[in-house]
C-alpha cells in the first residue's frame, strides 16, 4: 500500500500545505484523494489537484502571522501571537533557518545602521551619509562571521527561540502532558484536553 | 452546504462530497483541497467537530460530525433562505408553494 505513484504524486500535492498540517493530515486527504479518483488511476485528477494545491496556499496564508508580526520576529526575535506559535515551529525546524534568520538579523543591524548615520548627519548637520567602501578585509571578516561563527551559535538560537514560544528544541509543546503538536485546525483534540487553550493568554 | 450534509450523521472526507453532490443535483463538486479548508474554518467556528477515526481498505477515515451551535446555525440559516424564497414568489407573483402537511 505504500508508495504507489499515486500516493507519490499526492504527497507532491501536499507539499503545498505547511509541514504541521501534513503531519497531521496527510493520511485523511490521502484516503479521501483515492476515494474521489478512478479505480485503477495513477493520479489524482487535474482539476482535483489544482484544488488540493489551492488549498494548501490558502492554509499557509491562513496560519501564517501579519506582516508586522512576522518582521518584528524575523528583525528582532519578537514572538508572534500565541495562535501562530506552530508557524514558528515550522519556521524553526524547517530547513534553511538558519539563513532565514541570519538574513533577517543582517537587515536589522543594516536598518539600525542606517538609523545611527541619519542621526549623527541630522545632529551635526554633516553630509547626510559616509561613503561606504568596504575594505576586502572588512569582506572577509563579516564573511567569517556568518559562515563560521553564526553556526556556532545557532543551535542554541533555535533553542532559545522554539522555548519562547513554548517548544522544546525538537519542537515538542511545552506545559502539558501530550507530546504532539496540537492541531489547531480541529476541534477535536482540543475537546479532549479543554485547559489548553484556555490555560494561555495570547 | 457541508453542514447540511452532516445534518444526518457524522461523515468522513469523501462521504461529504459525495452527499454535496447529490445535494445540489450534481452541481456542487467540492475539490479535496476546497473541502478541507472548508472543515477547517467550520471547525475553527466550532460548528463541526472530529467524531471518530477508522481505517477502510487501508484508508484513514476521520468522521466529522455537526456540533450543536452548527445545528443553530443550520436552522438560522435554513429559516433565512425560506424567507427569502418566499419574498421572491411575492415579487414574481407565482403562487405559494403547496404546503406538505405530512411532511
Amino acid at each position: 500500500m505504500m508508495n504507489t505513484p499515486f500516493e507519490q504524486r499526492c504527497d507532491l500535492l501536499l507539499r503545498s500545505y505547511p509541514p504541521r498540517y501534513r503531519q497531521i493530515r496527510r493520511d485523511e486527504i490521502l484516503g479521501t484523494l483515492l476515494d474521489a479518483a478512478e479505480p485503477h488511476a495513477t493520479a489524482p485528477s487535474v482539476r482535483e489537484c489544482w484544488d488540493v494545491i489551492r488549498g494548501g496556499i490558502a492554509t499557509r496564508l491562513r496560519e501564517r502571522p501579519p506582516f508586522h508580526r512576522w518582521l518584528a520576529y524575523r528583525l528582532m526575535d519578537i514572538p508572534v501571537p500565541y495562535r501562530y506559535r506552530m508557524w514558528v515551529r515550522d519556521d524553526a525546524l524547517g530547513r534553511f533557518h538558519i539563513l532565514r534568520s541570519n538574513l533577517g538579523h543582517l537587515v536589522f543591524m543594516y536598518l539600525v545602521m542606517l538609523a545611527t548615520w541619519a542621526w549623527m548627519a541630522f545632529t551635526s548637520g554633516d553630509a547626510a551619509l559616509p561613503a561606504m567602501s568596504p575594505t576586502a578585509w572588512t569582506i572577509l571578516a563579516v564573511g567569517a562571521v556568518i559562515t563560521v561563527v553564526n553556526p556556532l551559535f545557532h543551535q542554541a538560537f533555535r533553542r532559545r527561540i522554539l522555548l519562547k514560544h513554548d517548544f522544546d528544541e525538537d519542537g515538542r509543546a511545552l506545559g502539558f502532558e501530550q507530546a504532539q503538536p496540537e492541531p489547531p485546525y480541529e476541534s477535536g483534540p482540543a475537546d479532549r484536553l479543554p485547559h489548553e487553550r484556555s490555560d494561555r493568554p495570547e | 452546504m457541508i453542514l447540511l450534509a452532516l445534518a444526518p450523521e457524522p461523515l468522513y472526507g469523501y462521504g461529504i462530497i459525495a452527499a454535496v453532490r447529490e445535494l445540489s443535483d450534481e452541481r456542487i463538486k467540492l475539490g479535496t483541497g476546497t473541502l478541507y479548508g472548508a472543515l477547517d474554518r467550520l471547525a475553527a467556528d466550532g460548528l463541526v467537530a472530529l467524531d471518530h477515526e477508522e481505517v477502510v481498505d487501508g484508508r484513514f477515515r476521520r468522521y466529522y460530525k455537526l456540533t450543536g451551535e452548527g445545528r443553530e446555525v443550520l436552522n438560522a440559516e435554513t429559516e433565512r433562505l425560506a424567507e427569502l424564497a418566499a419574498r421572491a414568489r411575492r415579487r414574481l407573483g407565482l403562487p405559494r408553494p403547496a404546503i406538505n402537511l405530512a411532511g
